[in-house]
């Protein structure tokens, strides 16, 4: 009753909802501007009936004492009340409905990627890693992974390929521990976000436009910019070689891991030529022989490709884990090589004369600095390649 | 080898679902005939050779479709049917050789949209008598349990016809060249074999002699007769009797090579002579016999199907259920299917009738009906014929159409599909277009018998009905 004198007193006009029809279109448009004054014509008209009705019910003895309330007088919590409105419905209703069973993300590869121990042959066959290339085109020293021809396609084994895996993901997974550079590569378009997962997860580095020849075998000349620095056994930066390091050569990976052999021909001899052990995935087209631990696989799917470098990565990061994990006890788990230790060794007199308690931190019972550094260069641009010295 | 074929690995291989995927089906051939034919090697093939693949919406826009490669986004992702077919999962080039396969996916769909039935292949009309088609041997669905069989069954000679797959070949649709080629080829070499059966035949008749003799003058039955037993005087004097025999030597060539049933013997002269018969004006020249279909199976005049007869379109029985609109109830008739008219009268050499086009199939117009009579409709200057029919309509945008009524399908041995149509009820037809104010009154009532009865009782509602009361209150606003 209350609200239908609002409506009154405050016409009809105030209360209706503001025209639908755009400005410009009513002005633009002469059908527009007719209707539009048709409407005001009716709007008036409903108004003057308003008016009349509005007379009558002001005679009431209610009307004449009702004082419609105002914005200020009340304070509006319309918004906080809906809010509350909406969080209670959402707690009770909250368990209802049903339970959507664990479905398949694809996205889930490569944010989420699989541990080595969740590999099983189902996940290998699902991400088509099985999928050789045609029979014409095979490499027959892949004949020993291969389990059959179908629709034809060469079938490798998935046995074979559970078995590469597993046994790479362990050198991936020692590499990391030993506080070795792990390289991986991925220069095949959309492979991308799976190689850099991978780097991100064993903290190594990645690759993924195209490997610069020369890199490793001239890296004096390709790499002479880069910067090196200098870690301790908890990955923390140690800032007092940086001059030194400056003279220092550039680094080399410890590990290599390629995703596309085939196309990265120059990297894996680079690679042979400095002793560096590579990682590669092996389809039946590919020599397993560039590789020092082949992975037969389909190198084509990205999703077997996911799969191969979020295990990898998943491994390195286990590796990593447990090497941090040593050095909170004092372990070290890596050597620094003898050339970079008489290099610093000028420094590291300087340093414990400042802090002697930093020697005493390690309780493997050699007091040698030197020997917790782990020095790394990274270049300024995209491509990070790192080594320790030989 | 042993442990290669129980490996895990290879169980799950041999489960999945790539490995399902059938070989391709060889290209159906055109047809053998001096009709100018113009091939085109992106038509759509009369039936399917390979399988339609599809991709869960999450994996399709990444281009994973479970192949040896993902494959690329602007073709399989910007289209309305991201279904594909594919011909090598990896070649030479290094690339998935793959098509789009929204044709005979659509036309699927299209299929299951009209709900049609398949049945058997028609008979051919051979006559208007009743006995020739006594055995109730009419179009019946594929699925019916007497004919949907792969196996012999144990039932008898007739219960040999009942199905559908035979090892021979169906004599009555090779070539010449073709059955030298199977007599040489696959028949010949079996000869000693078929000896060999026909000693044993020949024991077996022996036999039954001997107990016919013996039962004839009262002594004991004596052992059956091996055909080790059988001389070579004996059996070369019932290789004679054979040979003069010749339906029972055919009996004994068919079972030995499992050949499908022979095409049943057509009226000689068709219904020439089958008036001069009825009038008495001349006597039977053949005997009844020889004009009784030879055989029961549904297949037998136009050949074994190659594959299932259903070809896998549907799955039904039958169609034979009511349509039920939403406002005017039970329908008799399902809604119409339009279709367009592929090709009008005379329109290509050597071609006269005008085909149809129905849910992506090519139809012959209905025949012995109004709208599609065209020659009732070339004397009559207006006629119910459809105008698209006789003339192509320039000025029509997207070509003539007309409504019809899908009425039973069949599957050719070739694989064609054979759809038969006929005549869209105009009733029908105002009701899928929401023209039902159009449809006159008394003309409904004159035709349904039913109603027109009811009329006096009860206010007939509804439409397309048989019985009334379902439809609205809108009798006032129809009547005319």
């Amino acid at each position: 009753m209350i609200l239908r004198n609002i409506a009154i007193r405050h016409s009809r006009k105030a209360l209706a909802e503001p025209l639908s029809i755009p400005f410009i279109r009513s002005l633009t448009t002469e059908t527009l501007a007719q209707e539009t004054a048709a409407i005001e014509n009716s709007i008036n008209n409903h108004e003057k009936e308003t008016h009349s009705i509005e007379a009558n019910i002001n005679q009431l003895r209610i009307t004449s004492s009702f004082v419609p309330p105002t914005a200020a007088s009340e304070p509006s919590s319309e918004v906080s009340d809906n809010f509350n409105l909406f969080r209670s419905i959402k707690k009770r209703t909250k368990k209802l409905g049903s339970v959507v069973a664990p479905y398949y993300k694809p996205h889930e590869f490569v944010v989420n990627p699989p541990r080595p121990k969740d590999l099983t042959l189902e996940l290998l066959l699902a991400s088509q890693a099985h999928l050789g290339h045609a029979t014409s085109l095979w490499n027959p020293s892949n004949q020993r992974y291969i389990y059959g021809i179908r629709q034809g396609v060469h079938i490798i084994s998935l046995e074979a390929i559970a078995a590469h895996l597993r046994r790479a993901a362990k050198v991936v997974e020692g590499v990391a521990y030993h506080g070795g550079i792990i390289l991986f590569v991925g220069t095949r378009p959309g492979q991308a976000p799976a190689v850099v997962r991978a780097a991100q997860l064993s903290k190594g580095y990645h690759l993924f436009d195209s490997w610069k020849p020369g890199a490793i075998t001239n890296a004096e000349q390709i790499l002479a910019k880069c910067r090196i620095k200098a870690l301790d056994k908890d990955d923390q930066e140690i800032g007092v070689y940086e001059r030194k390091l400056q003279e220092w050569r550039a680094l080399k990976p410890d590990l290599v891991v390629v995703m596309n052999p085939l196309e990265n021909y120059t990297l894996l001899h680079e690679c042979g030529l400095n002793n560096i052990p590579t990682i590669g995935v092996i389809d039946t087209n590919a020599d397993p022989t560039w590789v020092t631990y082949p992975i037969p696989a389909n190198d084509d799917s990205l999703r077997s490709i996911q799969l191969i470098a979020g295990i990898l990565g998943r491994a390195g990061e286990e590796g990593q884990r447990l090497r941090l994990e040593a050095a909170k006890t004092g372990v070290v788990t890596w050597q620094t090589p003898e050339a970079l230790v008489r290099l610093l060794a000028p420094e590291k007199n300087k340093l414990e004369g400042a802090a002697k308690n930093e020697a005493t931190i390690y309780s493997d019972g050699n007091p040698e600095w030197n020997k917790n550094d782990r020095s790394s260069r990274r270049r300024a641009t995209g491509l990070d390649d790192d080594s320790e010295d030989l | 080898m042993a442990s290669r074929s129980t490996s895990p690995g290879g169980v799950l291989l041999r489960a999945s679902r790539l490995f399902a995927i059938p070989p391709t089906l060889p290209r159906p051939l055109p047809n053998l005939s001096s009709n100018q034919s113009f091939g085109s090697d992106t038509a759509t093939l009369p039936h399917p050779v390979n399988l339609s693949i599809t991709s869960p919406q999450a994996s399709l826009a990444r281009g994973d479709w479970g192949l040896k490669r993902p494959l690329p986004l602007r073709s399989t992702t910007k289209t309305s049917t991201p279904v594909i077919r594919v011909d090598a999962i990896d070649t030479y080039e290094q690339v998935t050789d793959y098509a789009s396969a929204a044709d005979h996916t659509l036309t699927l769909r299209k299929w299951e949209e009209m709900d049609i039935h398949l049945s058997t292949p028609p008979r051919k009309s051979r006559s208007s008598l009743g006995f020739v088609d006594a055995g109730g041997r009419g179009q019946r669905s594929v699925f019916d349990d007497k004919i949907d069989s792969t196996t012999q069954s144990h039932t008898g000679e007739q219960g040999q016809d009942a199905r559908w797959r035979f090892d021979g070949p169906w004599v009555a649709g090779l070539t010449d060249g073709q059955f030298g080629t199977y007599v040489t080829r696959q028949v010949r070499k079996r000869k000693p074999e078929f000896i060999k059966m026909l000693r044993m035949t020949c024991a077996e008749a022996a036999t039954k002699e001997n107990q016919r003799t013996a039962m004839e003058q009262g002594e004991e039955v004596g052992q059956p007769v091996r055909a080790s037993e059988i001389t070579e005087e004996q059996f070369s004097k019932y290789m004679k009797t054979l040979r003069h025999d010749r339906v029972e030597l055919y009996r004994h060539i068919r079972k030995f090579l499992d050949l499908p049933p022979a095409p049943n013997p057509l009226l000689p002269g068709g219904n020439d002579w089958l008036s001069s018969v009825l009038d008495g004006t001349r006597e039977s020249p053949t005997d009844i016999k020889d004009v009784q279909p030879t055989s029961d199976s549904p297949y037998a005049d136009s050949g074994p199907p190659k594959t299932h007869p259903s070809a896998g379109l549907s799955y039904g029985r039958t169609s034979a259920h009511t349509f039920n609109h939403p406002v005017y109830g039970p329908q008799s008739k399902k809604p119409p299917v339009k279709a367009r008219v592929v090709m009008p009268k005379g329109a290509a050499p050597g071609n006269f009738a005008p085909l149809l086009g129905v849910g992506g199939f090519v139809v012959d117009v209905p025949s012995g009906e109004n709208s599609f009579n065209l020659r009732s409709s070339g004397s009559r200057s207006t006629g119910n014929a459809i105008p698209g029919l006789v003339n192509i309509e320039p000025d029509k945008v997207g070509g003539s159409k007309a409504y019809v009524h899908p009425k039973s399908a069949s599957v050719d041995p070739k694989g064609r599909v054979i759809l038969k149509v006929e005549q869209a009820d105009p009733e029908a037809v105002a009701v899928l277009e929401g023209r039902v104010d159009e449809i006159p009154r008394q003309e409904i009532m004159q035709t349904k018998g039913l109603l027109a009865r009811l009329q006096h009782t009860r206010s007939p509602r509804g439409y397309g009905l048989s019985v009334g009361d379902f439809g609205g209150e809108s009798e006032t606003a129809n009547k005319p």
